[in-house]
């Protein structure tokens, strides 16, 4: 029809990616009654579906972050407080099956996932409910006491009206113990509308604020303008999500350490203990963090003294006891890979590439014509989506380039 | 009173013995207790026959003390014949407890034998007082002799003595009761002498802190939006449940109500009338839709209706000094003109009268919520003209608008960043090899599976095999379980290990404490105190030591492995010994 060749003349502003969001008769979207989202999925020849939501997944993969990759001082060591909000609005069921065990479940991934990424870091948990707020776990550096303390049942007992003032406060206090060469952070999750302070809570921000405390927060039911100042007088994040996977996603944001804004923050030497290993095969020794018999152990080099597992501090004489692999594993935060250059195979298209694809460097497998391949700017060797979504987020080292 | 040559009297109180009133007191000798109005003293201890001592729990009734004491022509070795009773009746709790904790840090001081029954914390955690009292000094007297008699020298190596005060007590008996591996500690450490009650604190106090944070958080007024819903009960009747608690949000958001409720309950109405009648006034049910649910004319209520309607409503009731220009609408009311042709019939406020005093009400509320935040300062508008700017020009700035600020950061300064990334090892590093070297080396794995030859030279197979089932044996063997149990130590041993363990970790952990800050005299007289009192648990140890090779167990090298097992706290307390003498000497050294 003459009206489709004058379509597409037009530059179409809805086309969405490859399959295009244009209506059945290739007008407009706004020409449309309305929108038929429905239509992006078409079936291919064969009747299946299997393209259609293949190129849904590539899309998806492409989103990956762009991240900024210049070396910025970081804070390594990081306090973490966690803040569980425990009132009556989250036994809502917008989340399956109520937004409290969708967010403890996603939590114990939180916690697992933190200590991957930052094993000397600390972490304690506040639970507010009923306008108080009482902690569940002390700083510490073990994962298990904390997803232990998130498996408890009575976290499911929801009472009352949160207090955001009371467990603020809290988590102010148990900062205050912890040495100022760390960066120190409170991650929320809020599912309620109101809090039930008593107090002025702009007293509560103004110290924040002095102490140089980062307070991050997701809200699961609505922007409210309090908590938002908050953590945008504090440098933090604030996120409002939709459902658990976005929950997902912006809590996790929390787990890379972030930038060191603070003018006066001095690079001072730490001092950390690396204990070696002690496994008297004959006789078991208590330790001296928990008291129980045991035959392996390390041995702290000030004190002498048998602790269970590392990283911790040391109890007797309190000195940082870290192994080299937890310190290795936190140098890509501060020497972060650089991003790959995407390649679009048109540009390519020349004698050497004609006909089959390109093999990827790092998997061997086939490029297929159409995707667009990654290039590293040092070695300059070629890579697959997959292989540059691993090499970046998991791997942190280019395979040509080592 | 007479007093004997040489004695003095240390604290004295009215307190109460079996039933009779008199006069405790207590002298560096004697108890001694007079009834009210008698000359001689009815009860008379001496220091060396006193035992035992019991207090009655914190949130007791009454505050008392028991005192178990050696009767005349007892053996040392009996159990303690006499018990008194005496009971404080101070109309205030506070200093009737204040008064009873000052004769149980004497009577801690005199105590014989291990202190287990003289505080009331580290046996609050048990439930009740006297009970657990009296078995654990029972337990532990059946311990060896000689590891009795060490323990009050542990004891009164006193590291900062101020005695706990009542509040304190309870602090220590709440972070017990939720924290049970600190308990456990409490009990071995505290509980049977080897640690003062103080110095088991000192070095916790952190834990305390936080804990008085937790029981110090207040809470704040419900904010939000108060909404009596009822629950449909079978028949179709409706149940509201009104608690106090909801009573008193009603009074808060509605004074009116309150004013009511005073002026009619109890004399006119009872309570429960009232609120069958509120409940059914048209007050309550204002909002419903439906006329049939809008509730019955009620004398009371239609009163308050009508209040609130005209305090609601009153026009005048923001003075116009305290608003702020922004919000004032009727500023702006000549820019909001007729025009058009039709009647402009949008941003009419108050255009539905039902609507209206449900707005009304959701904005006194807000007032409300913010009144007891923030308190109801109202700060007069300052007229110069630069504030005013400056305000306005502050409101205009809309953050969503702006572009996003990008963060400072500062940058990593590394001077050598390739240094972070290669290894320390000494010597030849270089992982390329030439591609001959790489086949001859895969040609030492490399296995012939010519299957046309017999398997003549198998080689050294069960060599292999044997290597490879005896290293897999050896971490089974390793990680079995019950291992612990196989060595068969007896319980009294294990449990004197754990003791030295105990007191020697204890000791370290003050003596690291003090290293940790700087030197000054007071400290450096502790650490000296610390350091002999290494000696003790060094005897305490050799006493294990030799206690181990005289007892009998299956386990015929139990002596060697006792030694073995409690060679590490020596090893940390000649560390620590070591390290602190280097510092005092290399102070004194260098000064």
């Amino acid at each position: 029809m003459a009206k489709e060749v004058e379509d597409e003349d037009y530059i179409d502003i809805d086309d969405t990616g490859p399959e295009g969001l244009k209506g059945a008769d290739g007008g407009y979207a706004w020409e449309e009654e309305y929108k038929r989202s429905w239509d992006v999925i078409q079936e291919d020849e064969s009747g299946s579906l299997q393209s259609a939501v293949q190129g849904i997944q590539e899309q998806l993969k492409r989103k990956r972050r762009l991240r900024d990759t210049t070396a910025i001082q970081r804070g390594i060591i990081r306090h973490v407080i966690l803040v569980i909000d425990g009132s009556e609005n989250m036994g809502t069921r917008d989340m399956r099956p109520t937004r409290i065990a969708a967010t403890l479940q996603i939590l114990e991934s939180f916690v697992n996932e933190y200590f991957d990424q930052n094993p000397i870091s600390q972490l304690a948990i506040i639970s507010t409910k009923d306008g108080l707020a009482e902690k569940l776990t002390d700083l510490s550096g073990n994962p298990l006491d904390h997803v232990n303390a998130l498996r408890d049942k009575s976290n499911k007992d929801l009472a009352g009206e949160p207090s955001l003032q009371n467990a603020l406060e809290l988590a102010m206090h148990t900062l205050r113990r912890a040495p100022t060469h760390g960066s120190r952070e409170i991650v929320c999750i809020f599912g309620s509308l109101t809090t039930c302070d008593p107090g002025d809570i702009k007293q509560t921000q103004a110290a924040l604020k002095h102490a140089e405390v980062r307070v991050s927060m997701v809200q699961l039911a609505a922007e409210v303008q309090v908590f938002k100042r908050i953590c945008q007088e504090t440098n933090g994040l604030f996120a409002v999500a939709d459902d658990e996977i976005h929950l997902k996603d912006m809590l996790f944001e929390c787990i890379p350490p972030p930038p060191v804004v603070s003018a006066k923050a001095t690079s001072d030497m730490i001092q950390m203990g690396f204990p070696i290993r002690a496994s008297n095969a004959q006789v078991p020794t208590p330790c001296v963090c928990h008291h129980e018999l045991s035959f392996s152990g390390y041995i702290c080099p000030r004190c002498r003294s048998k602790v269970c597992s590392l990283p911790t501090d040391c109890d007797v004489c309190g000195l940082p006891l870290v192994s080299a692999p937890h310190l290795a594993r936190s140098y890509h935060h501060l020497f972060p890979e650089e991003n790959y250059r995407e390649i679009d195979v048109e540009v390519h298209s020349g004698a050497e590439h004609s006909g089959a694809g390109l093999v990827c460097f790092g998997c061997e497998g086939e490029v297929k014509g159409a995707a667009a391949r990654y290039q590293c700017p040092r070695c300059r060797k070629e890579f697959c989506l997959e292989c540059d979504v691993f090499i970046h987020e998991t791997l942190h080292n280019c395979p040509g380039c080592v | 009173m007479l007093l004997l040559d040489g004695e003095t009297l240390v604290h004295t109180s009215p307190t109460s013995c079996s039933k009779d009133d008199g006069t405790l007191y207590y002298t560096n000798r004697r108890i001694l207790w007079i009834k009210h109005g008698a000359q001689t003293p009815s009860i008379v201890i001496q220091h060396e026959d006193f035992r035992l001592q019991q207090v009655s729990k914190a949130d007791a009734k009454k505050v008392m003390l028991r005192i178990s004491v050696m009767g005349p022509g007892q053996a040392p070795s009996d159990a303690p014949a006499l018990t008194y009773t005496f009971a404080w009746k101070n109309a205030n709790k506070e200093e009737a407890l204040a008064d009873r904790d000052k004769y149980v840090n004497e009577l801690y001081k005199i105590t014989p034998r291990k202190n287990a029954g003289g505080d009331a914390a580290p046996t609050g955690t048990s439930g009740t007082a006297a009970p657990s009292a009296a078995a654990v000094p029972n337990g532990s007297g059946k311990g060896a002799a000689t590891m009795s008699s060490l323990h009050p020298e542990f004891a009164k190596v006193k590291i900062g003595t101020d005695p706990a005060s009542a509040e304190d007590i309870k602090l220590r008996q709440d972070v017990l009761s939720k924290n049970a591996d600190l308990a456990k500690l409490h009990r071995a450490l505290v509980v049977s002498g080897l640690v003062s009650e103080e110095e088991f604190w000192s070095t916790r106090k952190h834990i305390l802190e936080t804990q008085a944070v937790q029981s110090q958080l207040r809470k704040g007024d419900s904010s939000t939006w108060l909404d009596l819903a009822p629950t449909t009960q079978d028949g179709g009747n409706f149940k509201y449940t009104i608690t106090p608690n909801i009573a008193k949000r009603i009074f808060k958001e509605y004074p009116q109500v309150k004013r009511a409720y005073i002026d009619n309950v109890p004399h006119k109405i009872g309570e429960k009338q009232f609120w069958k009648r509120f409940l059914a006034s048209r007050f309550f049910n204002r909002n419903r839709s439906t006329s049939a649910m809008k509730g019955n004319p009620d004398s009371i209520f239609d009163v308050c209706l009508r209040d609130e309607d005209s305090m609601l409503g009153d026009p005048d009731r923001f003075s116009s000094q305290f608003i702020m220009r922004l919000l004032d609408l009727s500023r702006t009311e000549e820019d909001s003109v007729e025009t058009g042709n039709m009647p402009d019939f949008t941003m009419r406020p108050g255009r539905f009268s039902e609507s209206l005093s449900l707005i009304r009400r959701f904005n006194h509320h807000s007032e409300l919520v913010l009144q007891s935040a923030i308190g109801t300062k109202r700060k007069e508008l300052s007229v110069s003209s630069a504030t005013v700017d400056r305000e306005l020009g502050r409101a205009t700035m809309l953050p969503d608008l702006e572009q996003p600020r990008a963060e400072k950061r500062v940058k990593l300064n590394i001077q050598d960043q390739s240094r972070y990334l290669t290894s320390l090892v000494k010597g030849d590093v270089t992982m390329r090899s030439s591609d001959e070297d790489m086949l001859q080396q895969r040609s030492t794995f490399s296995i012939n599976f010519d299957l046309s030859h017999p398997l003549s030279d198998c080689g050294n197979t069960q060599r292999t095999m044997a290597a490879l089932t005896g290293s897999v044996r050896r971490v089974a063997f390793k990680s079995r379980p019950n291992r612990i149990k196989e060595l068969n130590i007896p319980p009294s041993l294990s449990k004197a290990v754990e003791e030295c363990y105990g007191a020697g970790t204890e000791m370290l952990r003050h003596l690291w404490a003090i290293m940790r800050l700087p030197m000054t005299p007071e400290k450096r007289q502790k650490a000296d105190k610390i350091t002999a009192a290494f000696d003790n648990v060094h005897k305490h140890i050799r006493s294990t030591i030799t206690m181990a090779n005289s007892a009998e167990s299956k386990n015929a090298n139990l002596g060697s492995t006792i030694e073995q097992m409690v060679q590490p706290v020596i090893d940390s307390l000649n560390a620590g010994k070591k390290e602190y003498e280097r510092r005092v000497h290399g102070v004194n050294a260098s000064s």
